[in-house]
């Protein structure tokens, strides 16, 4: 049996919908995933096979082909675990509603799985959540611990699961889970920094600099003799830049949301970033990169 | 297939924030000049073999450096020991392109032993002048609502017609400096958003005498240093 399931990914902050394609045919037990999946994705057998099995359901040595579409695009991260998942089990017939097929246009699944069933944290909820509030889709299924990230977006209905048989149940209309209240603007903008620019004696035209520099966000450079206090002062910059707005804030989230640097209690950044890499940084590491393109192997 | 991982950089993780490059001529020299497009542009674009994805990046540049290798140059307190060439060399590592891209370049002298002997409570604190900030930056989201833009260095050559008109004699002014510390095209834009951030600051809707020659004033140290 066939069964698709939506489920989404990011090419940088740009969001783009995969179609979770299983089939369950007979024939030599086989489980292959196909769609251009990296380590990641392909890992992702072993923890499914498994946490279907300790969720006390029976995963079928049949044959399984999962197609993750579009197929030309490299697929990478976790949050394909749960979609597959539940791709099986309603191709296996654990999950029967005949309001399924409806249900799932409009639904995107997201999450990660441990071997137990739990279903587990992922990176870049915020952007994706966003991007598919643009994609016109109506709900998104995710792991609990992003819960509270996904609920600054509002628009579209947030429902945090925990573990597998919490879903199995959902769609087999045995269980409900809340939806998350999306209206969450109790914003506490935090004003307490380490550093205070009385700690530093003098220096006040470095200082009234300083001050234009963050009011307008101009470029600055501080030039001077080793132990005048540039480090010093420069390390005091943030408890002077100007509060940062709602939408700067969801901004600079989403970027760190997709390398995992949001905290799970308090996802949304709400001060200014601050970055001071060393001088030993590379090129990909300054402006972003990745692996050195290779020639293709096959 | 390798190469279509694409992560940002720091100076994605860095926007709408500051990056901040310590002892800036110990960087890599190319590694600071990949940032002239980003400094301009406040997006970067990463192209790989089979993807191309665009990071914002609309980041402020605080960098902080010595004037030559043994750090004394220029300086009243101790004298400088390092030759002519050396001191060339240590300062070419910045390169002009990117020294150009620096709105307030500012010297940072020795602190006194009376000033660092004093008692601190006369010294404004950081929320005092962040109130400042605060105000300056409110005025220019207001003032910038409609072009989706959130500061005055963002601001685009039409917009700078706009909302940095000049008085004839502020123009003067400027006009002389501009032939006198040969500025480029680019400062001249620079210096019209730091004067209009300046202005902010008093609270005042047009830029003034006092405002334009401050910003000047931060663009003249290349000339002390870079020639």
């Amino acid at each position: 049996m066939l069964s698709i399931v939506k489920s989404i990914s990011l090419q940088g902050l740009q969001g783009y919908l995969v179609s979770t394609q299983v089939d369950i045919s007979s024939g030599l037990p086989n489980f292959e995933i196909v769609g251009l999946p990296d380590t990641i994705v392909k890992e992702s057998k072993e923890r499914i096979k498994t946490a279907i099995k300790n969720s006390g359901l029976e995963f079928l040595s049949r044959k399984i082909v999962v197609n993750l579409s579009p197929a030309n695009i490299k697929k990478e991260g976790s949050m394909f675990d749960l979609p597959i998942t539940v791709g099986i089990l309603i191709a296996n017939g654990d999950i029967v509603n005949k309001y399924l097929d409806d249900y799932l246009q409009n639904t995107v699944i997201i999450g990660e799985l441990s071997l137990n069933g739990n279903i587990e944290k992922i990176n870049g909820v915020l952007p994706m959540c966003i991007e598919a509030k643009k994609l016109g889709i109506k709900r998104i299924i995710l792991p609990k611990s992003n819960a509270i990230e996904a609920s600054f977006i509002s628009g579209i209905d947030i429902l945090p699961v925990s573990n597998l048989l919490e879903i199995i149940e959902f769609f087999n209309g045995n269980f409900i889970i809340e939806k998350i209240d999306s209206s969450n603007t109790n914003i506490q903008f935090s004003s307490h920094y380490n550093f205070d620019f009385c700690e530093v004696k003098g220096q006040e035209s470095a200082k009234r600099a300083l001050e234009v520099a963050a009011a307008g966000g101009h470029n600055c450079l501080l030039i001077g003799s080793p132990g005048s206090g540039k480090t010093m002062l420069a390390k005091r910059l943030p408890s002077i830049l100007p509060d940062i707005s709602f939408d700067e804030s969801l901004e600079v989230t989403k970027i760190h949301s997709i390398c995992g640097l949001t905290s799970e209690k308090n996802p949304l950044i709400l001060t200014r970033p601050f970055r001071s890499p060393h001088h030993t940084i590379t090129h990909s590491s300054l402006v972003g990169g990745g692996l050195i393109p290779k020639p293709r192997r096959n | 297939m390798e190469g279509l991982f694409l992560s940002h950089g720091e100076i994605s993780l860095a926007h709408h924030g500051v990056l901040f490059l310590d002892e800036l001529p110990e960087f890599n020299k190319s590694v600071i000049d990949v940032l002239r497009g980003p400094l301009e542009e406040k997006f970067v674009t990463i192209n790989r073999l089979n993807a191309s994805i665009t990071y914002p990046c609309n980041f402020m540049l605080v960098a902080s450096m010595n004037p030559c290798p043994c750090g004394y140059y220029g300086s009243k307190i101790r004298d400088c020991t390092c030759s002519e060439k050396q001191i060339k060399r240590y300062l070419s590592k910045i390169s002009g392109p990117i020294l150009d891209r620096i709105d307030i370049q500012v010297e940072v002298q020795g602190v006194t032993y009376q000033k660092l002997n004093s008692s601190a409570t006369k010294i404004e604190t950081s929320s005092k002048i962040r109130c400042r900030v605060n105000n300056a930056r409110k005025l220019q989201i207001k003032r910038y609502k409609n072009y989706g833009i959130y500061s005055n260095s963002e601001l685009t050559p039409m917009l700078i017609d706009k909302y940095c008109n000049l008085s004839s004699n502020c123009k003067n002014i400027l006009q002389s400096a501009f032939e006198k510390l040969g500025l480029s095209a680019r400062a001249y834009t620079r210096i019209l958003k730091v004067a209009r951030t300046i202005a902010d600051l008093d609270n005042s809707e047009e830029i003034k005498i006092q405002h334009i020659s401050e910003a000047i004033q931060y663009r003249n140290l290349d000339r002390k240093y870079w020639n």
